[in-house]
């Protein structure tokens, strides 16, 4: 019974042959079909707002319908739902030539903005951060490499000259969602510095791949990006 | 009188803390391995007010073994917010691992009395703490297989796993209409022993005459009357007004907060003195 229920619920049409299974009238179990697909409809557009207006209705429509028939829930968290959908229906809205190129990034920028309001993570006691010294990341950050700014816009957004990493966390003991956006250079700088080495090892790390000689102009715009991300809460210090 | 931990409303019921809430109940599921707003929501919570945890995934009629890492998060969190008890409700969510995220109805038979019986049991072991398991409402209704009717399926899998009951009156006053019998004889039949919690909720009324469940209007006359009634009957019990959707401003829920607190005192009072009558007037009764 429980089986039939379940494909009553989620198959793209509600299957005779499991209604014919469940004893009730018909009309009952699919008033259980709408409560239960309204509940997830309406919580996979709460985590994809942009997305969903991007795709417009019916194409979002279609892709839940689609995860719900294909794949089904497989979380107890209603939250994780988001991020179920975007794992099944992502390759195909990227397949898609008719869809507009920067939705892929669109679609994981609002995952992972989703998943950061809820990810775990106490930010550990450290001390001021000290360039000899690894550095202490914030433990909600997480990161994804974007090819347009649709952290500015998600309907026109600017379209980069190289892939840029984002980084969306949350500052300890704050709830609002931040995004910080580093360039090649940056994020190479960041993904050395997430390392266990000092800083200094991955900026040497990032100047070795890179060819480059440690020049005033690299060595200025590396300190700055490491005071800003100091700044903005992204590095937390150094270990104790 | 409780109410649901509720973001929407958490900034103002913070701010205000008013006295006619006296304690909250959380969603395990909204707060176990979770941070961000919600874990800074329940700190804050727990700064003030007892904590009440109810579950909306553990369902006692689901047939999938528990998943053991969760129960571990989830008695972890209840240590934490030094829970009394544990409720979940009394339906199915879910099978072969797909979660339905809805309480759908059992079959009132002797094996879904089994199966709840021997989740109840075992998760009360997991959690080290009493289990309650809540009524729910439904809207296909599996006796027409020819099993018990509902009450006599709750009285069954209470004796039969031994534990607590969180009676959810609206949803007794939902079946009634939905399903045409007369909710007191209902209650009346419930031990009252094992009563921890009761729930109050407001319902839609379709056109068809169906109601459904919302947790998103205000209160009915009747659900009033018959929450009167169980308290009258079960003495002293927590009662928590479930409010989970068309949210309105504080002030209003309070307004109802109120009304039921009156409602209480008032069912208590002739609990009271119904219990403390002499023996000839209870037996008369």
């Amino acid at each position: 019974m429980q089986r039939a229920f379940t494909r009553v619920c989620f198959e793209r049409e509600p299957p005779e042959d499991a209604l014919a299974m469940l004893h009730a009238p018909r009309e009952r179990w699919m008033l259980y079909r709408r409560m239960v697909r309204h509940r997830l409809f309406g919580m996979a557009r709460s985590g994809l707002p942009k997305t969903a207006a991007l795709l417009g209705d019916e194409r979002f429509d279609a892709a839940v319908a689609a995860y719900l028939a294909e794949r089904s829930p497989r979380t107890r968290f209603i939250r994780e739902v988001v991020h179920e959908l975007v794992t099944h229906a992502l390759p195909g809205w990227e397949a898609d030539p008719s869809l507009p190129a920067h939705l892929g990034d669109l679609v994981r920028y609002e995952d992972t903005k989703w998943r950061v309001a809820s990810v775990d993570g106490e930010a550990p006691a450290c001390g001021e951060l000290d360039f000899e010294r690894p550095a202490v990341i914030n433990p909600t950050v997480r990161t994804l490499v974007v090819r347009h700014r649709v952290d500015k816009s998600a309907e026109d957004p600017k379209a980069l000259d190289e892939p840029h990493l984002v980084l969306v966390y949350r500052a300890p003991g704050s709830a609002k969602i931040r995004t910080y956006v580093l360039n090649d250079v940056g994020g190479r700088l960041f993904r050395a510095w997430t390392k266990d080495q000092s800083c200094a090892d991955g900026a040497r790390e990032v100047m070795a791949a890179l060819g480059r000689e440690p020049d005033a102009r690299f060595i200025d715009g590396m300190a700055g990006v490491l005071a800003d991300l100091v700044e903005q809460k992204v590095v937390l210090g150094s270990p104790r | 009188m409780g109410l649901g931990l509720r973001h929407d409303l958490a900034k103002e019921l913070f701010e205000r803390a008013p006295e006619e809430v006296r304690w909250l109940e959380i969603h395990p599921e909204n707060y176990v391995a979770r941070g961000g707003g919600f874990a800074l929501n329940l700190e804050r919570a727990m700064d003030r007010w007892a904590i009440v945890p109810h579950g909306l995934t553990l369902c006692f009629g689901t047939t999938s073994p528990f998943d053991r890492d969760y129960t571990r998060e989830l008695k972890a969190l209840l240590d934490r917010v030094d829970a009394p008890w544990y409720s979940d409700h009394l339906c199915f969510a879910g099978v072969d691992g797909v979660y339905l995220h809805d309480l759908l109805p059992l079959p009132f038979t002797e094996e879904s009395v089994r199966t709840a019986a021997a989740r109840v049991r075992e998760l009360q072991d997991a959690i080290e703490r009493p289990v309650a398991i809540e009524n729910v409402s439904f809207y296909a209704d599996p006796a027409e297989r020819g099993g018990w009717d509902e009450a006599d399926f709750l009285l069954e899998v209470l004796d039969a796993a031994d534990c607590k009951l969180l009676l959810d009156v609206n949803n007794v006053y939902v079946n009634s209409i939905n399903h045409g019998f007369d909710p007191k004889p209902y209650i009346d039949r419930i031990p009252p022993e094992r009563v921890v919690q009761m729930h109050v909720a407001g319902h839609m009324t379709r056109k068809d005459g169906i109601i459904i469940d919302t947790h998103g209007e205000p209160m009915c006359e009747g659900v009033f009357e018959l929450l009167e009634h169980t308290l009258e009957r079960m003495g002293p019990t927590p009662v928590l007004l479930e409010r989970d959707q068309n949210i309105p401003p504080l002030d209003e829920i309070l307004e109802e907060v109120r009304r039921l607190s009156a409602i209480y005192d008032r069912a208590i009072g002739r609990w009271e003195a119904r219990r403390t009558a002499p023996i000839e007037e209870r037996v008369a009764e």
